[in-house]
């Protein structure tokens, strides 16, 4: 019986040290494989064990049944313990044979705007399941922080057909007001004749742009150039609208009069607002079952959709054109087991160590003297 | 030397002169000037955090510097608390604990080149870090902290000086590692939760055996293990309550240092 005792006085001990040890293993391992060792069958037995000597607590120890704090802590623990290992793979392919419920534990999903699908690949893109429903996405979109700093200036292209409007393809230079750069690799210069950082239109009779004139009231700013190629020029304002990101000076003019131009009317110079980090991205979604749209939301990072068993989570994107979106995709089985072993954990704790014994100091004495 | 004389890193600088005054000050035992510095210490690394807020826009604790800013803030009122209601002696190592505390920041601003993970320059929220769970997820760790640095004084008052007869109106060391440990050990818990929560909502895994996450499940499990030996043992193995004790506070300073600077411990949290 004493023996007993005693190994079931060291045996929790045991156990939190075996943890505590493979987890500093995991650290150096790091996430990845650390994830492929605590998944691999002898720590799957470990697992159970853990949840077994968690168990063995409610029937062994008469004191965790006398403290609501201790009581919750492990109910807690055993409660977060179940749900991982009922929502693992392990738990997935085992609820596939049992109860015969389909259903990938985790997968990602690539969505072009304006188009619904419904299947998961993997991290290297290859099928793995289907979803019982289509996933489209409307649209995606990313703020940005406003950066420091001078205007972007660059040779681009206005968009053509199939990209998303406002968006600009160009090849930002150095440049410097009053000296002349040379345009990425290409035979063309430009010269900087002003650059106004506050600056409104000056339009014509026609309501076309034909200079800019200071104003402080204004956020954006205006730019004179002389675009060169060889011995012919062309000069003119960039203005960018109110409230605008950019504003383009067509290079048509200069580009069409020349014999052996490339022949790209929309080609223009762009002086584009710096963008600083991404603030946030957000695809808007909609989940369509039998042809008919069933929710629709925005998603963003920390914001995820969550439908017909599965968590939809903003993952990554299309970083050329910013035209589809990447959607990490979870299953939820088991979460609502992790939840509730979070609240009883947190709760138990505060409960175990804050009412009564850690306030001796304010009147009572508990059991150790403290 | 490349010093910024920005109003953080001033206010900085005169709060780690400041402890470290009431460090000395309770040494040779001026208690009420040294306890009046501890207090304008205190007072000045506050103004320090509020600065911070106003200059970045959002709560200063996103990255090592910001973190020991808030750190700095919290020593006197946990030292306060624990004389007061949980008994527990406040000495001058409360001061140096809080002196401790503010070194990072002063290399970070006085030299910012060598020790860049200290740095003070302020960068706005990374998408993932634009979360309620923010906040009280790191405010949570960060009292833990500064409590079971409390409990370590403790510890190693408890195997270096030995148990004395209680002082008048405070606990022995062995029941002082208790209640600073039952503390802090909840809010240690809480950030924990807080964190794996958040994991989700970011990232979709409320566990990601990121090398952090892992440091942190070590730490709470280390102070777990204390108090299921002191519930099951009692008072039998101080020295070894007090190992733990000593150990736990190792792991968290590696969560905290180690699993940031390391190449070794690359991991979703190394913005942090």
């Amino acid at each position: 019986m004493k023996r007993l005792r005693q190994i079931w006085l060291w045996a929790p001990l045991a156990a939190m040290g075996l943890l505590a040890v493979l987890s500093v293993v995991g650290a150096f391992l790091g996430a990845e494989r650390a994830g492929v060792m605590f998944n691999s069958p002898p720590l799957v037995v470990f697992w159970f064990l853990l949840a077994a000597l968690l168990v063995a607590c409610f029937f062994v120890s008469r004191g965790l049944l006398r403290s609501p704090g201790l009581l919750a802590m492990h109910l807690g623990s055993l409660a977060i313990l179940a749900g991982a290992m009922w929502g693992s793979d392990t738990g997935h392919r085992l609820a596939t044979k049992v109860i015969g419920r389909e259903k990938i534990p985790h997968g990602y999903m690539v969505i072009d705007e304006g188009t619904a699908n419904h299947v998961l690949v993997d991290a290297k893109g290859s099928p793995i399941g289907e979803l019982p429903f289509d996933v489209r996405l409307d649209d995606f979109r990313i703020t940005y922080y406003a950066a420091k700093g001078p205007w972007l200036l660059g040779l681009g292209a206005v968009p053509g057909r199939g990209e998303p409007e406002g968006f600009v393809r160009a090849r930002f230079f150095e440049w410097k007001e009053g000296e002349e750069a040379a345009i990425g690799d290409t035979p063309l210069r430009v010269r900087v004749l002003q650059y106004l950082p506050r600056a409104r239109p000056v339009l014509d009779v026609e309501g076309r742009i034909v200079g800019a004139r200071p104003d402080e009231k204004s956020n954006t700013p205006a730019m004179e150039a002389l675009v060169a190629w060889n011995d012919r020029q062309l000069r003119g304002w960039i203005v960018v609208p109110e409230g605008g990101e950019y504003g383009v000076m067509s290079l048509a003019p200069l580009l069409g009069a020349l014999e052996g131009a490339p022949d790209h009317p929309e080609l223009g110079l762009y002086l584009a607002e710096p963008q600083g980090m991404p603030k946030d991205y957000f695809s808007d979604l909609a989940v369509i079952r039998d042809g008919k749209v069933v929710v629709e939301k925005t998603i963003e990072v920390n914001d995820p959709l969550h439908r017909g068993g599965y968590h939809f989570y903003q993952a990554d994107y299309d970083k050329e054109q910013e035209a589809y979106t990447i959607l990490a995709v979870r299953s939820d089985s088991g979460l609502w087991a992790v939840y509730a072993g979070f609240v009883l954990l947190v709760v138990g704790a505060f409960v175990r160590f804050w009412a009564g014994r850690a306030w001796a100091g304010l009147g009572r004495r508990g059991r150790h003297g403290v | 030397m490349a010093f910024e004389p920005s109003a953080v890193g001033v206010l900085i600088l005169a709060a780690m002169a400041l402890y470290l005054a009431a460090f000395v000050t309770l040494v040779v035992r001026a208690r009420t000037v040294g306890l009046g510095l501890f207090a304008v210490g205190f007072a000045t690394a506050a103004a320090a955090f509020v600065a911070r807020w106003v200059e970045v826009g959002h709560v200063p604790m996103q990255n090592l510097f910001e973190v020991f800013l808030t750190m700095a803030m919290l020593v006197l009122p946990v030292s306060l608390f624990c004389r007061h209601v949980l008994k527990v002696r406040a000495g001058p190592w409360d001061a140096m604990i809080a002196c401790l505390v503010v070194v990072p920041m002063v290399l970070g601003v006085f030299f910012p080149e060598k020790f860049p993970k200290f740095t003070s320059e302020p960068h706005p929220l990374m998408p993932a870090l634009q979360s309620s769970l923010f906040g009280p997820h790191v405010a949570s760790y960060l009292l833990a902290y500064i409590i079971l640095a409390k409990a370590l004084v403790q510890a190693l008052g408890r195997l270096f000086v030995g148990e004395r007869p209680s002082e008048e109106g405070v606990v022995s060391y062995e029941a002082a590692i208790y209640r600073t440990a039952a503390f802090g050990f909840p809010f240690l818990t809480l950030g924990l939760v807080l964190g794996a929560w958040w994991g989700k909502l970011a990232w979709g895994d409320y566990w990601n055996w990121d090398p952090k996450e892992q440091w942190s499940l070590v730490s709470w499990l280390v102070f777990l293990g204390y108090f299921h030996l002191r519930s099951a043992c009692g008072k039998r193995y101080p020295r070894l309550t007090c190992a733990l004790i000593v150990l736990g506070v190792v792991c968290i300073l590696i969560t905290l240092f180690w699993a940031n600077l390391s190449r070794l411990f690359e991991g979703l949290h190394s913005y942090a």
